[in-house]
């Protein structure tokens, strides 16, 4: 039996993508979006992002927060992050949401001011589109000019998803 | 030119020269059932799955859970 529930994705489930000039680090740009961060699923796990139909402030039931640090944390604020699914091989299929940094941000501490987060992606009749097995769920990051190591060691770098998790209960 | 007769007052004859199933008669029958367990089992391993497969892709492998509240899993879950 496939049982959907509420959850809130953490960063720490998250696997970094290291590239950059430091431990647990990778390098991103202006130039390209570069995968950061991905969510490996097992067979018979998959998830929506986001939760909730309401794209407004007010009546969305799901938030996302996201704050990406660099060494020293220094954080880095300029550019824009997007939700991508990606295949084993880690390329990008399709964006499932994007949004700027800075909007991401909003709520360290107060989680109404967060950015509204309703589910990213609908079916042809509505319905929530859950990522499974054996595809991947990527946080891409493009900065609008330079360049910046996102430090996954920094305290600072870490992200709250809302979303709907479906498993397979048996 | 052949000819053929009939003698039309005698009706049909049972043959009951042989009225037990022979070894060879037998044999084929079981081999004639294992091969159609061989293609029952290959359409259920083999043949089956392509057509999951197919009707995966016709809806760009997206799979309707139904009974999960309505959500649809794009990938092989």
């Amino acid at each position: 039996m496939r049982q959907p529930f509420e959850d809130r994705l953490e960063l720490s489930e998250f696997t970094l993508v290291e590239g950059g000039t430091t431990d647990n680090s990778v390098e991103v740009n202006s130039q390209n979006w570069v995968t950061i961060y991905y969510l490996e699923f097992e067979k018979g796990e998959a998830v929506a992002l986001g939760q909730g139909r309401a794209a407004n402030q007010t009546d969305a039931v799901g938030r996302a927060y996201a704050e990406f640090d660099e060494d020293g944390a220094t954080d880095i604020s300029s550019g824009k992050v997007r939700f991508v699914k990606l295949n084993r091989q880690m390329n990008p299929m399709r964006v499932i949401s994007q949004r700027p940094l800075a909007q991401l941000a909003k709520g360290a501490s107060d989680e109404s001011a967060r950015d509204p987060f309703p589910v990213q992606e609908r079916g042809q009749g509505g319905e929530p589109v859950a990522i499974g097995y054996p595809y991947r769920i990527g946080i891409q990051m493009k900065l609008n000019s330079g360049t910046a190591n996102v430090d996954d060691a920094e305290g600072g770098t870490t992200a709250e998803l809302d979303a709907i998790r479906v498993e397979e209960t048996g | 030119m052949a000819k053929f007769s009939a003698d039309l007052t005698k009706g049909p004859t049972l043959d009951t020269s042989n009225p037990k199933r022979s070894l060879k008669d037998s044999l084929g029958w079981v081999v004639g059932a294992g091969f159609l367990f061989f293609l029952v089992t290959v359409a259920g391993t083999y043949v089956a799955p392509l057509f999951g497969r197919l009707t995966s892709s016709l809806t760009g492998g997206r799979v309707n859970t139904g009974g999960s509240g309505g959500i649809t899993i794009d990938g092989d879950f």
